[in-house]
Parts: C-alpha cells; sequence; structure tokens
C-alpha cells in the first residue's frame, strides 16, 4: 500500500513534468524560436556566419527614411491617441453619468464601430473621400469644393485609426466609471465642489489608472497598425514603420527589414510592458463593489447640442461607413452612376462561386482561423492550467512566453516567421503552414487572457467538493475545472478566429500562391484598383461574421457563476 | 474505541503553525462540535480529516484504517475516505443543476441512472427541497444552496459529516430549523458529524461533546455541560456564556472583595486556599440580586431586556459586574442594589 500512494503521486509529478516540458518546448518552437532568430539575424548572427554588430541598425539609423517614419510612426500614435481618448472617454462620460437621451442607440453604434476592421473602415473611407468618393463627387456636382479633401495623408490615418480604436477607450472607461466608488463623488459634491469641480478633481483621478493603461494599449496598436497605414499613406509616399517594413520585405532588403522590426518591436514591447505594470497598479484601486447607482448629471439646455453632436459623430463613424460600403457591394462597377439599374448582387455571387481566387481566400480564412483557434485554445487552456494548477517552477515563464505575443506587431511577427522558417531543419516558407503557424503565436494570449480570469476566480473549494464526492483528481479537471472554463476557452477560440479573419499583414508577408486569405485578397485588390465593388463585398461578409461571433461570444462566453 | 482517531496532527502555512500537535477522539454516532475564533485553524483541521490538506505530522485513523501518517508515510486520498464535508460557503458546482450537484457522487460510483434518480429523490425529500431539480445554484437562496450541499455530502452515505461553519450564512429562523433538520437526518442515519463553528450557542445547540480550538490547539475538550460549568481557562470562560472574570488585584479592593466572596462558592478546586494567582469566574446568572444593603452593594448602570431574562451591568466602585436576572425582576438604573454569589469556578490564566 505504501508503494502504491508513492507512485500515486509520482505519476502525478512526473505527468506534470512531462505537460510543461511538452507545452514549453511548442511555446519556444511558436513563440520564441522566431523572434529569437529575427532579433540575431539583425544582430548578425545566423545559422551561417557569426559577426556580432549593429551595422544593420546603423545603417537603418543613417538613413533619412528610417528616421521619418519612426517619426510618423510616433506622430499617427500619439494623435490617435489624444483623438480616440477624448472620444472614447467623452462618450463614456456622457453616457454613464448624464441623463443622455438614446443610450441605447448610441451604445449600439459605438459597438458597431469596434466591428469593422479597420483596413475595411479605410476603404470605406476611400470610398468616401478619395479622389473618386461619393462625398466628392456630390460636392464637386453641387459645386461646393473645387478640389476634393485629400484622405491620403498622416492626418487621414490618424482619424481612421482613432475611429477604429475609440470604442476601445469608450469600453474600457465605461466600465472604469461603473465601478469607481459614487459616493466618493457624493461627497465631493456635500463639500461644495460644483459639477465640474467633482469631474475634474474626483471623478478623473479615480479612473487615471485606467485612463493611462488603455491610453497605452491604444498608442501600441496604433504602432501596430499595417493596413490603414498602407492604403492610406503609401499612395502618397507617407511611410511609418510597419509599412517600411513590408516595402524593405518586398524589395528583398533583409537587413533593412529586420532592423526595422527590431526598433518596431522595441517600442512596442516598451509600451506594452507599461501597460501591463498600469494594469497591475490597477488592481489596488478601491472600487466599488456594491453597485451604486449614480445621480445622473441632467444636460439642461446643452440635452439638444450635445446629443445631436454625439448623433453626428457616430453617424460619421459607424452608419456612413457601413452604408458606403453595403451601398457599393451592390454596384456593379466602383465609379458607376449612381442609378437603380447599376445595382446588382454580382459581386456576392463572384466571392462565393466564381471568383477562384476569392472563394479559396474565404475558404483558406476559414481553414486557417479555425484550425489555429483550435491549437490556440488547447494550448492555451494548457498554460493556464501549469501556471494555476500545478508547482513547477517555469510556470510563470511559461504563462508570460504565452502572453508576450500580445506585444508584437503582426508585421515583425510575419518578418520572423519569414526567417525562421525559411530554411531546413524547418522548411515551412511557401506553405499554408507557416500562415498558421503565425496565427497561433497571436491566437494564443486571446486564449490565455480568456481562460486565466475565469481560473484565477474559481474557487478551488469546488475541486475539493469533487474530491470528496470520490472523484480522482484528473476526474475532478475534467468534471469541474473544464467545464468551468469553458466559457473563456469559447471566448477565446471566436476572439481567435476572428482575428484570423480581419488581420492582413501576417497572411500577406507570408502567403503564397494557393493560401491566399481574405485580408490578401482584399490587400491585393485594392492595389489592382478597380476592385472596391468586391472588396466592399467581402468586407460585408467580414463585418456580418465579426457581428454573428460577437453576439455568440455574449450568449455563450457567460459563465453561469455571473448569474442569469 | 474512538471511532475518528486523530494523534498529534501539526500543519505550518508559512512558519505559522495553523494546527499545532493536535490530538482528538470522536465517538461513533456523536455530533461533535469544534468552536474557536476566526482563523484559529478549524477550516484547516477539517481538510486534514478529509484528506485535502497534507498535515506535516501526526496521523489520523478513521473505523480502525489508518487514513494518514506522515511517520509511516500513509495518504490516503479524500476520494478514497469516504467522508463528505459540507464546505464553508458550500461549494455547489455552477455548470450543475440541483440533481446534477447531488447526483455527482453516484455518477462517479456509476450508478445507475434510474437509482441517481431514486436516490436524489429520497435526498431532496430529507432535505425538504422536492421540486427543485432543475434549478442552478444561482437561482437558488442561501438556505436552499446549503441544503443541497447538505443532500448532496449525504448521497454516499460516509461514514463521517464533515460541517464546516455550514449554518452561519443563515438567518435565525432559518438556522434553528436547519439545527433541527441535522439532528434529526444525523439520529435517522445514524452519521457522526464534527460540526465546526465560531457560534458558540450554535455549538451548544447542536453538540453532544464540544471542544475549544485557538490558536491551533484544543484548550479543552468534554460534554457541552462540562465545558460550560468547568472552564479549564480564562479563554473558555470568556468563550462560553456570559461570565464575570475576577482577579485578585490588590490595588482594587471592590474586585478584592468579590473575589474573597466568590471564593467561598468555589464548586471546583479546594475552596481552602486557592492562592493569589487563581482567576475566579463567576457567570452572569449565579449571581443573586437583593435589595438594601449587605455585605457588598452597587449601582445599576443599564439594564437589558431580553424576552426570557433581563441583564444588569452593575458598577461597584471600578468593577462592573454582569447580572442575569428572572424577567420579573423589577430594578432600575440608579438604584443600590446588594447581591450574593451562588456559583464560582477558578481557571487558570491564558498567559500562565
Ligand atoms: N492555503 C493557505 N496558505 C496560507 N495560509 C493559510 C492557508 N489556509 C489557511 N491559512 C491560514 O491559516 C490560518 C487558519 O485558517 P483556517 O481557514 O483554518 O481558519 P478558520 O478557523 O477556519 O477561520 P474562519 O472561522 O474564519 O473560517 C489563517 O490564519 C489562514 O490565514
Ligand atoms: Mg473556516
Amino acid at each position: 500500500m505504501l508503494d502504491l500512494i508513492k507512485t500515486k503521486e509520482c505519476k502525478f509529478n512526473s505527468w506534470q513534468l512531462l505537460m510543461g516540458g511538452l507545452v514549453a518546448l511548442i511555446l519556444i518552437l511558436v513563440v520564441l524560436y522566431p523572434l529569437a532568430v529575427l532579433l540575431l539575424y539583425s544582430l548578425g548572427v545566423s545559422v551561417h556566419s557569426f559577426d556580432f554588430s549593429l551595422v544593420k541598425y546603423w545603417d537603418a539609423f543613417s538613413d533619412i527614411k528610417t528616421i521619418i517614419s519612426i517619426k510618423n510612426t510616433l506622430y499617427i500614435a500619439t494623435g490617435v491617441t489624444l483623438m480616440a481618448g477624448l472620444l472614447g472617454g467623452g462618450l463614456a462620460w456622457l453616457i454613464s453619468r448624464t441623463d443622455l437621451p438614446g443610450k441605447r442607440i448610441f451604445r449600439v453604434l459605438i459597438f458597431l464601430a469596434f466591428v469593422i476592421p479597420s483596413y475595411i473602415l479605410a476603404v470605406a473611407w476611400i470610398e468616401l473621400f478619395g479622389r473618386n468618393g461619393f462625398f466628392n463627387r456630390i460636392m464637386k456636382e453641387w459645386h461646393f469644393i473645387d478640389e476634393p479633401i485629400n484622405i491620403y495623408s498622416l492626418e487621414g490615418i490618424i482619424i481612421i485609426m482613432a475611429i477604429h480604436l475609440f470604442p476601445l477607450v469608450f469600453m474600457s472607461l465605461s466600465s472604469a466609471l461603473k465601478m469607481s466608488d459614487i459616493s466618493l463623488e457624493k461627497a465631493s459634491r456635500l463639500a461644495g465642489a460644483g459639477r465640474l469641480r467633482t469631474l475634474l478633481s474626483i471623478t478623473v483621478p479615480l479612473i487615471m489608472p485606467s485612463i493611462l493603461s488603455i491610453g497605452l494599449l491604444v498608442f501600441q496598436q496604433t504602432m501596430a497598425c499595417f493596413g490603414v497605414a498602407a492604403v492610406i499613406g503609401l499612395p502618397s509616399g507617407k511611410y511609418i514603420l510597419t509599412t517600411r517594413i513590408y516595402s524593405a520585405l518586398n524589395g528583398l532588403d533583409l537587413p533593412m527589414a529586420t532592423a526595422s522590426s527590431g526598433i518596431l518591436l522595441l517600442c512596442s514591447g516598451l509600451v506594452f510592458i507599461l501597460h501591463n505594470i498600469s494594469l497591475r497598479k490597477k488592481r489596488y484601486i478601491h472600487v466599488n463593489s456594491r453597485s451604486q447607482t449614480p445621480e445622473l448629471i441632467p444636460l439642461g439646455r446643452w440635452k439638444i447640442p450635445v446629443v445631436s453632436g454625439v448623433a453626428g459623430i457616430l453617424t460619421l463613424t459607424t452608419l456612413i461607413p457601413l452604408g458606403t460600403l453595403i451601398f457599393s457591394s451592390f454596384l456593379k462597377k466602383w465609379g458607376m452612376e449612381l442609378s437603380l439599374e447599376n445595382f446588382t448582387l454580382i459581386n456576392y455571387r463572384a466571392i462565393f462561386m466564381e471568383q477562384a481566387t476569392a472563394v479559396r481566400a474565404i475558404r483558406n480564412s476559414i481553414c486557417f482561423g479555425a484550425g489555429a483557434a483550435s491549437i490556440a485554445a488547447v494550448l492555451g487552456a494548457t498554460v493556464v492550467f501549469i501556471s494555476n494548477k500545478t508547482r513547477l517552477k517555469s510556470r510563470k515563464a511559461i504563462e508570460f512566453a504565452a502572453t508576450w505575443p500580445l506585444a508584437v506587431p503582426g508585421t515583425v511577427m510575419a518578418v520572423a516567421a519569414t526567417l525562421a522558417w525559411i530554411n531546413p531543419p524547418f522548411k515551412l516558407y511557401a506553405t499554408p503552414w507557416i500562415i498558421i503557424i503565425t496565427y497561433v503565436a497571436a491566437c494564443l494570449p486571446f486564449a490565455v487572457r480568456n481562460v486565466n480570469g475565469l481560473m484565477q476566480e474559481m474557487d478551488p473549494v469546488l475541486e475539493n467538493a469533487a474530491r470528496i464526492s470520490g472523484a480522482s483528481r484528473f476526474q475532478s479537471y475534467q468534471d469541474i475545472t473544464l467545464p468551468v472554463i469553458m466559457p473563456g476557452i469559447r471566448t477565446g477560440w471566436i476572439m481567435s478566429f476572428l482575428m484570423a479573419l480581419r488581420e492582413i499583414p501576417i497572411s500577406i508577408m507570408l502567403y503564397s500562391v494557393g493560401s491566399e486569405t481574405i485580408g490578401v485578397l482584399m490587400f491585393n485588390m485594392r492595389s489592382d484598383s478597380g476592385g472596391l465593388e468586391t472588396i466592399s463585398a467581402l468586407a460585408v461578409l467580414v463585418i456580418l461574421l465579426t457581428v454573428i461571433g460577437n453576439v455568440l461570444i455574449e450568449k455563450f462566453g457567460k459563465s453561469r457563476m455571473e448569474g442569469s | 474505541m474512538a471511532y475518528a482517531q486523530l494523534s498529534n496532527i501539526s500543519k505550518e502555512y508559512q512558519q505559522v503553525k495553523v494546527v499545532n500537535d493536535l490530538s482528538l477522539n470522536i465517538y461513533q454516532g456523536e455530533i461533535f462540535a469544534i468552536v474557536g475564533p476566526s482563523g484559529c485553524g478549524k477550516t484547516t483541521l477539517l481538510q486534514i480529516i478529509a484528506g485535502l490538506v497534507k498535515a506535516d505530522a501526526g496521523s489520523f485513523t478513521l473505523a480502525g484504517k489508518l487514513m494518514s501518517s506522515v511517520d509511516e508515510n500513509i495518504y490516503i486520498n479524500p476520494e478514497k475516505r469516504s467522508i463528505a464535508m459540507v464546505f464553508q460557503d458550500y461549494a455547489l458546482w455552477p455548470h450543475y443543476n440541483v440533481f446534477g450537484n447531488i447526483a455527482y457522487p453516484l455518477k462517479i460510483k456509476k450508478y445507475s441512472h434510474s437509482k441517481q434518480k431514486q436516490v436524489v429523490g429520497e435526498l431532496l425529500e430529507l432535505v425538504r427541497l422536492q421540486g427543485m431539480e432543475r434549478r442552478y445554484p444561482h437561482e437558488l437562496s442561501g438556505g436552499e444552496q446549503q441544503r443541497v450541499a447538505l443532500a448532496r455530502a449525504l448521497a454516499l452515505k460516509p461514514m463521517i459529516l464533515l460541517l464546516d461553519e455550514s449554518l452561519s450564512n443563515l438567518d435565525a429562523n432559518l438556522k434553528k430549523e436547519m439545527q433541527e433538520e441535522i439532528k434529526r437526518i444525523q439520529r435517522d442515519l445514524l452519521l457522526t458529524v464534527i460540526h465546526v463553528t465560531h457560534d458558540q450557542q450554535e455549538a451548544m445547540s447542536i453538540a453532544d461533546r464540544i471542544a475549544i480550538m485557538n490558536q491551533g490547539e484544543l484548550v479543552q475538550v468534554g460534554t457541552i455541560e462540562e465545558v460550560y460549568r468547568f472552564p479549564r481557562t480564562e479563554f473558555v470562560a470568556r468563550f462560553m456564556g456570559d461570565s464575570n472574570l475576577i482577579c485578585p488585584k490588590q490595588d482594587n479592593p471592590a474586585e478584592m472583595k468579590l473575589w474573597k466572596m466568590a471564593g467561598q462558592n468555589l464548586i471546583n478546586g479546594k475552596a481552602r486556599e486557592f492562592e493569589s494567582e487563581q482567576i475566579l469566574v463567576v457567570r452572569s446568572e449565579d449571581i443573586k440580586l437583593s435589595e438594601g444593603s449587605g455585605h457588598l452593594t452597587g449601582q445599576i448602570i443599564t439594564k437589558n431586556f431580553n424576552g426570557s431574562v433581563i441583564n444588569y451591568k452593575i458598577k461597584i466602585n471600578d468593577y462592573i459586574l454582569k447580572v442575569q436576572a428572572m424577567a420579573d425582576s423589577c430594578y432600575e438604573p440608579g438604584q443600590e442594589v446588594s447581591f450574593s454569589i451562588m456559583r464560582a469556578t477558578c481557571v487558570c490564566a491564558d498567559n500562565s
């Protein structure tokens, strides 16, 4: 009997070790190895040569174009952060603290803005404000303007990215406002401070940690943006780091591509670390657990102007782009007269049936996305399990490795994957696998984060209750732990899948004939020009799938613990 | 022969002894209460008994079978011990409904579905929750959740049932009802129950025997009456019921006088030479009030009507004496009364 018990304990320990080792190996291969190859290559170290030097970085920095692209990157990131912050923060305050009418509709509009992928938003804006755009055409026809509005500029990128990202700010600050202790504000009012004074000296400082952390996130996301920067910036020769990396890689200038990737990774990593620190700080803020309802501030005579302002802004950010896309998707040919006989369903038939590349791209995106999301879900859940339920020494390192890809822009991942998987022993270049593996790396953080929250919230007593009821350790994991974290796994899967449907930089830099994705298709059609009507049809499809995905998350991603 | 036997159990968390060299015998078919202040290690002790936490030292025997022993390196997993437990906050599984929760232990034991249904039906009847099979835990009130947890614990007819402050979240009426229910079930099934609580009143109304726990050690074990009448230490006396603790302080003549008075009615120890260090305990109900002047008098400062009895606080110079009197006594605050002490016990000081 004595031996039996000892072997059981050993069995669990060795099983832990085996699982930990396996997961660590996969993470090293999928996440760490490509990045290591990239960084080493940029420093002059590769399979063929070992001469450590900063010469690639030196060359990059002595090229004025690099300096300009860094400047441009910081410029748009700052601009987007400010604009999205003001827009999202203002709306959050208006909707959660004032008696603004129509809140439900505004929320839906903001959610819809969140659902439109940034590249597609850029396409919509081109359809509106491009040289031959609806807006410019109408304006010219009515002789309001002589020169068309030009959106092919850095400011154009800022506006589009800000519209794309402000819903994030809105959601984060809304929940911060909801959780912050209302009684502190009431105390300030009782102490004689006016509404504005209270807002500035109590409300804003209380949610400052949230403002800071969401600001950093927006900053980092903007630095990583590729599609918008390419489609808006490139026609007018405005480069940011991501597009610079892309064209360097296209021009087979590997030293420049890797050095620029190194620079972008450094900036992005830095901001990501700051963001994580700010998140950790946030936990110590006193929050109000009993949800007190705030006393809504009456807008009074400002009501009409504020409502029309908000409605106007949200129409511009959401309704007009959506309308434009839907409208264009039914046009026979982009640029044709806006009349009834030019309406057709031909674009939809094309992407679903006729155009072979389009059909293939949709199929590929769905297959790669579903495959990568599934692999990431299993891997991510295992990582969370290891970091919470085992006593392995390296468990926190494993969790960190799995969430680190959040800090890596897709462009950098693609360059890293190119370098890592082009040579034997891992010759995956020009196969679909290179895209799938890179997707897995990019999706892992979603899988880990969504499950981690639930796992940490879960009371270990629930497992103990199963043990007491006669379940073995493994059985209790299977019957209790897994179902409790299942909503997180599902949410992570859907988010990963949507990421794959919407992303551009990874597949555009890694695809080969036969492994095109929706992103590749849209990006290339744009350069062929004249494909706007087909892109619009694709865009409508992607948006539809995204809405469905988010509704599914809302429906099945909730755990029962949160109540009905 | 003890049914469950704990010998020299110890457990440390971060160098703090949460359970300290604790030994205890529990007999078959009794309700045994463990009471102690929050954080004294009650939950930890129960978890050691259940096998959810491994002790650092000591052994545990149940029904003649060694369940765990650090010296002999034996450790039976919790699922093999046939011990049931109702957890402090119930630990109902949120993704199973009431039926799923109660049937889980049966499912593990591979009962047929019809058998499961039958057993769950019986259990629901036992805890008076018929017709709630389809509800999920978040759709139940605290009291209902607690009864589901109880039903789940009883599903496999355990040898021993552990209750971890399982009644503390209930309102007074429901608590009383559940106490009755547990007693009834315990008698019906001839269960052995270990009931942990920090509420001595609750322990007294449910248990046959009781142990007072403090900082990982059992201070006193005995029947309710023993522990109530003859507390061994100052801590136990304070913890059980309303008592006056009287020390022989030379600088407080009133207390000194009281001490001497109480010493004449000592029911344990020897009345003769209780030395200067002894602390005496006088229960508030063991003091009799009378009007007029006597050997010792004091002034009533508060009066608290409590239904069946009245609680007075009486000031004797610098000493406040708590007295419980019949509901028909009629003294008012400000009034001078004299009193006599019927009964006193001597206890050990805690810090000796
Ligand atoms: N897993 C653990 N790790 C570290 N310390 C622990 C752990 N579990 C309990 N403790 C500590 O051990 C002490 C005793 O805890 P225990 O839960 O047994 O108390 P308790 O008597 O049940 O208290 P309560 O009446 O509040 O439930 C506490 O100080 C607690 O902080
Ligand atoms: Mg406890």
